[in-house]
């Protein structure tokens, strides 16, 4: 008798568990379409702005409405040349590339007087006797700048 | 007595042992049975709570969610029923170029109905309406609300802010229901090509039409087709062979010359002569393919495959070229064009007579009409007829359009019939017919078919010729070029002359047919025209239907005049688009002199 209510308390316990079980898992696969559903209808969407912009993008890039686009702006620009570092001029406009091969032709380049040079001179020039901090220590009791001038004349001079 | 009472008492403890252990069992049966009903209707009542539960709680938290989501997602629009792949599916397919440049595309737009019978005031909402839409008068908006039926369109494709304004109205029983609206990327540039469908989503002209059933069923259907690529995108598309880049130019050039010469119509076709790519058609006027009906009827018309048209000189390409096939030592051969040419009542006159014997690449120079002919009458009225045959001149070509125009030839074939379909008069074919026609003679004789939709998996850039069927030796393709070549260098296309640029082709100018004869004042000026001569590529057929002649034409409104200058144009543009390199002097350009005399025929000496 004993046995027969565990076994029947155990299988109401069972039914209860399972029926709680299947409640839940109902519950997780109706969130699981809902999310689907939901990235679906994102999915599509975007999938159909993306065909509204593709049809855009083809109709503002027409040939005729480029061609007209070329026509009124053309004059709007001025055509630029480019100086890579090898020295290589690059013209933005074809037509002013020059005919001959580029690369065989030694590009024109800038005069040396125009060039700031790092090193003026390579002279060798006698060092100071006396180091320049002592010289103008020892004119700074004259207070004079003049004589701080000659001071450094007469270091270099030497 | 005693045992009397013993067994009495034993009787009796028997039947009540007896009668306790029946009740005691059918109490416990009654009280387990007791138990079982309340546990399922604890259960039942749980069940019951817990489903109430998840109606009133958990789904309600999901809706509001869900509303929020689509809200978010909708962008402050209405809530949109959500797309379904089963939905998905039904969108009409794309169409592009060759280049995948989209030319036809659905988008999705919301159409407004109505259910009179939940109209509140009908009157109020057909003047809001008309407000919106001032393109519909307010009693037909009037007349659609006051019906019995339960549905009526009102407006289909409409755009989102006009969806605002009606939501506005606030009548019940105004809807929205959303569709998908064919949009047409390049306009009237490829109207005639690609054609258009009505509201319904049902093609009625071009490829739309064409390909209807293709363009329109289950996608996964359509991927299984070799026209449609299988990608990995959703709506697959459906690929033409035109490339959006020569159809501009021809159409440009095409407008320019129209608008110079004051024509009636024009039309300009370019065709690959190694595969048969319909690379532009344009036929003008055009439509624009959103608004098909308000530029008339004859602008839908398409002059290139539905027009019939007596083409006039060009068709000299083809009585030489089947001179060329059937006679022996046909180069040396000459031509009395001193006299007009009298056959019974007929007398065929030369347009600019020369007066004196001509050799057959001069008869094809000069374009005379006398010497033609007599090339003709040479070849013989069944000899004539069986190459026009072959060549695809006689029957309606074979093609994916359904807008097709037939052949008119004279029905019986007289000999003098031969002598003027031999110079292009008494039989009309149209421009497609004899560019395909032109292409089978210069690509090396192999019969071209022009085809408008690439199949899914061909690549873009052919090579060589695909065309296995050759109905002209390769001795008469390379004559027939030099002769085309010599047009351009010496004969009637001098215009068409490009720096760096093998070009050749054939004039033809053709009075048009009126009701008293032929009216000499209404021309049809045409050049066919090939590029390069040295290696075939491209057939460009230009048309121009009753151009005037100007002042910088000298008042000619001939071919060389009108029609040449306009492929000479178009070459130009294409050449830079397809990045055709001028050939040089070491290059050793085709010369068409040289060409000629050293080809040798069967029979040749």
């Amino acid at each position: 008798m004993k046995t027969s209510r565990l076994v029947f308390c155990f299988i109401l316990l069972c039914s209860v568990l399972t029926g709680f079980l299947l409640f839940i898992v109902s519950q997780k696969v109706r969130s699981i379409e809902y999310n689907i559903r939901t990235v679906d209808k994102f999915v599509s969407n975007e999938q159909e702005s993306l065909r509204v912009l593709q049809a855009e993008w083809y109709y503002l890039n027409r040939p005729d409405r480029l061609e007209n686009v070329i026509m009124d702006t053309k004059n709007q620009f001025k055509m630029t040349k480019v100086r890579s570092m090898d020295g290589t001029i690059f013209y933005s406009n074809p037509e002013d590339q020059p005919v001959h091969d580029v690369s065989m032709i030694p590009v024109p380049q800038l005069k040396p007087r125009y060039v700031q040079p790092l090193y003026v001179t390579h002279e060798k020039k006698s060092a100071p006797k006396a180091p320049l901090n002592k010289i103008i220590e020892d004119q700074k009791n004259d207070k004079s700048f003049e004589s701080l001038l000659n001071g450094l004349e007469a270091a270099h001079g030497e | 007595m005693a045992s009397s009472r013993a067994f009495n008492k034993l009787s009796i403890n028997r039947l009540s042992v007896t009668i306790k252990g029946g009740r005691g069992g059918a109490l416990e049966v009654a009280h387990a049975r007791i138990l079982m009903m309340r546990a399922l209707f604890l259960i039942l009542y749980c069940v019951i709570g817990v489903r109430l539960f998840d109606l009133m709680i958990i789904q309600n938290i999901h809706l509001d969610f869900e509303n929020k989501e689509a809200s978010e997602i909708g962008n402050s629009r209405p809530a949109v029923p959500i797309v379904l792949d089963t939905e998905f599916k039904q969108v009409r397919a794309d169409i592009v170029d060759r280049e995948g440049v989209l030319l036809a595309t659905s988008l999705k737009a919301a159409s407004l109905y109505a259910d009179p019978k939940y109209i509140l005031t009908p009157e109020e909402s057909a003047r809001a309406l008309s407000q919106i839409f001032p393109d519909t008068p307010y009693d037909i908006f009037l007349k659609k609300l006051q019906k019995s039926g339960r549905f009526v369109w009102l407006k289909r494709g409409i755009t989102p802010s006009d969806q605002a304004k009606i939501l506005k109205i606030g009548d019940p029983g105004l809807g929205f229901r959303d569709e998908y609206k064919r949009l047409y990327s390049q306009g009237e540039l490829s109207a005639h090509i690609v054609g258009y469908s009505n509201l319904d989503g049902k093609g009625v002209m071009g490829i739309e039409r064409s390909f209807q059933k293709l363009l329109f069923q289950n996608n996964e259907d359509k991927k299984n087709t070799d026209l449609m690529p299988s990608s990995s995108s959703d709506i697959p598309s459906l690929r033409m062979t035109i490339d959006i880049r020569f159809q501009h130019a021809l159409r440009k050039e095409l407008i320019a010359s129209i608008k110079k010469f004051n024509a009636k119509a024009g039309a300009g076709i370019i065709l690959d002569v190694r595969n048969g790519d319909v690379l532009g058609l344009v036929s003008l006027p055009d439509f624009d393919p959103h608004k098909p009906l308000s530029s008339g009827e004859k602008a839908q018309f398409n002059v290139v495959t539905q027009g019939v048209y007596e083409l006039g000189s060009v068709f000299k390409i083809f009585s030489v070229a089947a001179f060329l096939e059937t006679q022996k030592n046909p180069l040396s051969a000459t031509f009395d064009a001193r006299e007009p040419l009298k056959r019974g009542r007929y007398m065929i006159r030369d347009y600019h007579p020369e007066k004196r014997v001509l050799t057959l690449p001069e008869v094809f120079m000069v374009s005379s009409n006398i010497g033609t002919a007599l090339i003709g009458e040479t070849v013989g009225s069944e000899g004539i007829q069986s190459f026009y045959k072959k060549l695809g001149l006689l029957d309606a070509p074979d093609v994916s359009l359904l807008e097709i125009g037939k052949p008119l030839y004279p029905r019986p074939w007289r000999d003098i019939n031969t002598l003027t379909a031999s110079y292009g008069h008494g039989i009309a074919v149209s421009p497609l017919q004899l560019v395909s026609a032109v292409a089978t003679i210069v690509n090396g004789g192999y019969k071209v078919t022009p085809r408008f939709v690439l199949p899914a998996e061909e690549p873009v850039e052919n090579q060589g010729v695909k065309f296995k069927t050759q109905i002209v030796s390769q001795e008469t393709s390379d004559v027939m070029r030099s002769l085309m070549r010599l047009v351009v260098t010496d004969g009637t296309a001098k215009k068409a002359q490009i720096e760096g640029y093998d070009v050749g082709g054939k004039t033809g100018t053709a009075e048009k047919p009126g009701k008293n004869g032929y009216d000499r004042k209404k021309l049809i000026s045409s050049f066919v025209g090939v590029l390069p001569m040295n290696d075939p590529q491209y057939v460009i057929f230009v048309m121009l239907d009753e151009p005037k002649g100007i002042k910088e034409t000298y008042g000619y409104a001939t071919a060389g005049w009108t029609a040449v200058p306009t492929f000479a144009k178009i070459v130009k543009r294409i050449v830079s688009l397809k990045a055709i390199e001028p050939q040089s002097i070491e290059d050793k350009p085709f010369s068409h002199k040289q060409s000629v005399s050293n080809i040798r025929y069967k029979g040749d000496e």
